[in-house]
């Protein structure tokens, strides 16, 4: 102990220059804030964040100080040959880091506590030592710069390169850390700030026993700087090599897990014009994803085989309703490829083509834009730009009759698929304006009120009926004359939405609320209804014409069933 | 456990490379306790090389070295606190005195003696209240014998800490320094390039070359010449001109 005080006490007699300089540029970085920020509380905010700042670089510089002059003047050389062993020249230097770090956090917060008595208030001071101690608890990342720079101060002999190389290091760290949260993320394992915090600590732990390692190499090898950078270089090497490799491995496995993976969420489908293939857009199984990639697949429902078609990727959206987009031609889909580096920046688009020999994909020129089926093909639309009163126009013509009908009003009233809706029926249109749905004929001028009262509309996916939410019920109207399709629903027993289809069908999936609520799948045009054991967790639900539907059951598996609700097939046994 | 008999250093086989470069190769040296033995050889055979194996400071690749009984790769900082180890260079703070150097050196060698560095200080003329910074090289040659030697130590090892002083102040210093050594029956390994240095203090030499003692023993023997006399110079210029590369 004796002999770590003595190298101590000379370690801080040797930087006592630095250290003075430190305290100084701290009392009068605070100084500033005090001077600068008119407001208590914005100085006491801005000077527990300049204290927590100041800390991080004087944790950075002195790390990467530690040993590279030392070495470069040849007097950790001379300090080896006295009788003292690796470990306590190894410890005198994280001590006297340790010291420095804990003596200037301390010299912070007296000038701080200072400045606060003289020009500030009592609530002012608590607020920063509020500020102060919610910033605390990233010390753990403290000890992460303390190490990476300590480490990097044992490759090169400049304290100014050790700091460039330290906050290398953190970086490749940050972004080790950023896979790894991916990667946990993609395999369902939700990590709180307590476990990042941990995870942080020991990793500045295990990189100063590294640096320790390392150290007593090189103290083995005097002189020879290679021995100590081989050591440190390997190390940090291994850890993001390993760990970054064996992350996005594992990230890769995840997303690319298949549809039988039982944490493969279906999420969005597409099917071909004759129901026999069905494009899967799903994501690996992601509890609280957001940012997870998604997958497509296309599956032949004749022989139950699947192919991975993108991966990062999604199925090209219509513009206007955000469901996927119909398939281009009879057996032909555009499907949207992403780059592996950001899972939503597009990379190309991909034509997939079901043939008799299987999937053919390959690159096009095109885009990701398309028709909406919110616009039949009756119907043009010019949306008009902001008034000087903050109104918008939509412009609806019928280009074969010639005619024409503007709508103003606010931008949602004005917008297809939220205020506007064209029928499937040429020349009608539907508007809901102030809450309150009215049918227009651009024919006769002719206008009805359909409903008041009205919350929210859902235009079915071909456009011949409109699902209305009023106060109390939702009704299912025909768009080309307003006629009631079904009795209404009550909404405080029942969710309603449209199944999606690519065919004419009108099926809609009635849903009751709560935990054990039931569904039950209608048909508005035959009349069939039957109840369908769905997991709501899974976004698919898509009818095939009159091959019928596909769902995930709450057994997780892609099930098939006729149109009567009579199970098919398992598609995805899970 | 070591006995007088024991030669105060012990090597067998030593082999140290740096990369492909093999510095030293299979050597193998005694030092008797109470010699005067110098070490000499070509620029870069492995000299200062074999004396940081010594002190701890390098491991070898292969072979087994003892000090004072000790094994200086495991027991490096004993074998340190037992020795004198003077090297071709040391980096003393500037900011320090000599004697805050001396100070500073006194708190890690428990056989540190007061007395003893008064007497070196004395016997080497050095004022020890000038800043390291201030010091000429003799001097600060002075201060790092005066640190090597406070401690009694039961070996010296001297890694060409003259080279560069002017002949007047070495000959003051080694005659000072290993006249007493050698009345105290103190051992000493000496690396020199200064054949008159080494014809004047050493009583034993060992030849380096090519990674491995090529002669060794009694400076009368080492270095007869055919006509009878002793010329050290004739010896070393008949050796190969290289250093230790394979």
């Amino acid at each position: 102990m004796i002999t770590i005080m003595t190298l101590v006490r000379l370690e801080a007699r040797d930087a006592r220059t630095s250290l003075l300089a430190a305290a100084c540029v701290t009392a009068a970085v605070l100084g500033a804030v005090h001077a600068f920020f008119p407001l208590d509380f914005a100085v006491a905010n801005a000077a527990a964040y300049s204290v927590w700042i100041l800390v991080a670089l004087w944790t950075l510089y002195f790390a990467a100080d530690s040993f590279a002059t030392d070495c470069a003047s040849g007097r950790m050389q001379t300090k080896s040959l006295l009788p003292v062993s690796a470990l306590a020249l190894w410890r005198a230097k994280i001590t006297f880091l340790g010291l420095t770090i804990g003596g200037l956090s301390a010299w912070a917060f007296a000038c701080e506590y200072v400045l606060q008595s003289v020009l500030g208030t009592p609530h002012s001071f608590e607020h920063f030592a509020d500020v102060l101690g919610s910033l605390w608890t990233g010390l753990p990342f403290l000890g992460l710069v303390a190490a990476a720079g300590v480490l990097s101060s044992l490759i090169v002999e400049s304290a100014l390169v050790a700091m460039l190389l330290a906050t290398i290091v953190g970086g490749a760290l940050a972004g080790f850390g950023y896979l790894l949260s991916r990667g946990l993320h993609l395999a369902g394992v939700e990590w709180s700030s307590t476990h990042w915090l941990l995870l942080t600590a020991t990793g500045a732990v295990l990189l100063m026993a590294f640096g320790a390692v390392a150290f007593a190499h090189g103290q083995r090898h005097l002189g020879l700087r290679s021995a100590r950078a081989r050591v440190v270089v390997a190390t940090l090497g291994a850890l993001v090599v390993t760990g970054g490799l064996g992350t996005a491995t594992e990230l890769y496995r995840r997303a690319v897990a298949g549809l039988q993976h039982p944490r493969t969420r279906f999420e969005a489908a597409t099917a071909s014009p004759d129901g026999r293939y069905i494009a899967l857009e799903v994501e690996s199984s992601v509890p609280y994803g957001v940012d997870a990639p998604r997958s497509v697949f296309v599956l032949d429902l004749e022989t139950h085989e699947n192919e991975i078609v993108a991966w990062p990727g999604m199925l090209i959206r219509d513009p206007l309703t955000g469901h996927p987009a119909p398939w281009d031609g009879y057996r032909t889909l555009r499907v949207a490829r992403f780059t592996m580096r950001d899972w939503r920046a597009l990379d190309e688009v991909v034509s997939v083509e079901a043939t008799d020999g299987g999937l053919r994909v390959e690159s096009t020129d095109s885009d990701t834009s398309g028709p909406s089926r919110l616009v039949p093909s009756w119907a043009e639309e010019t949306s008009a730009g902001t008034g000087a009163d903050g109104s918008h126009e939509l412009r609806v013509r019928w280009p074969a009759r010639g005619l024409e009908r503007s709508f103003v009003g606010d931008v949602s009233a004005t917008m297809l698929g939220r205020g506007i809706f064209l029928s499937a029926h040429a020349g009608r249109v539907l508007a809901l304006q102030g809450g309150m749905l009215r049918l227009f004929d651009l024919e006769d001028e002719r206008k009805d009120v359909l409903a008041t009262n009205v919350t929210n509309v859902c235009p079915s996916p071909d456009g011949s009926a409109i699902l209305v939410r009023c106060e109390g019920s939702t009704l299912a109207l025909a768009t080309a004359d307003g006629s009631s399709l079904h009795e209404p629903w009550p909404n405080e027993l029942l969710h309603v939405r449209w199944i999606e289809s690519e065919g004419s069908s009108r099926t809609v999936l009635l849903s009751q609320y709560g935990r054990g609520g039931r569904d039950f799948v209608k048909d508005l045009d035959t009349g069939v209804q039957f109840e369908l054991s769905i997991d709501r967790g899974h976004a698919l639900l898509h009818r095939l014409g009159e091959r019928g539907y596909v769902f995930v059951d709450r057994e997780g598996d892609l099930v098939w069933v006729d149109p009567h609700g009579e199970r098919i097939a398992v598609l995805v046994d899970r | 456990m070591s006995n007088d008999l024991d030669p105060v250093v012990s090597v067998k086989g030593l082999r140290v490379r740096f990369g492909r470069r093999t510095i030293l190769d299979g050597l193998d040296l005694d030092v008797p306790r109470g010699s005067v033995m110098a070490l000499v050889g070509r620029n870069g055979v492995g000299k200062s090389t074999l004396l940081r194996v010594l002190v701890g400071a390098l491991l070898p690749q292969a072979g087994a070295a003892r000090v004072l009984g000790l094994d200086p790769t495991r027991e490096g900082p004993r074998v340190r606190a037992r020795i004198g180890y003077v090297p071709d260079r040391i980096d003393v703070p500037s900011w320090m005195r000599g004697r805050d150097w001396l100070a500073f050196v006194a708190r890690f060698y428990p056989t540190w003696s007061t007395t003893e560095q008064r007497r070196w200080l004395d016997v080497l003329a050095l004022e020890d209240g000038t800043k390291v910074s201030a010091m000429s090289k003799g001097a600060r040659t002075k201060l790092a014998l005066v640190a090597a030697l406070a401690h009694s130590p039961e070996l010296l090892l001297l890694d060409e800490p003259f080279s560069g002083l002017d002949v007047g102040v070495r000959h003051a210093i080694t005659t000072a320094v290993l006249t007493s050594l050698r009345d105290e029956s103190r051992s000493v390994l000496l690396v020199s390039h200064s054949i008159p240095d080494v014809e004047r203090l050493a009583d034993r030499v060992a030849v380096l070359s090519e990674g491995r003692i090529e002669r060794s023993g009694e400076l009368e023997v080492v270095g007869r010449t055919e006509r009878g006399g002793v010329d050290l110079e004739s010896t070393l210029l008949a050796l190969p001109a290289t250093g230790g590369s394979r």
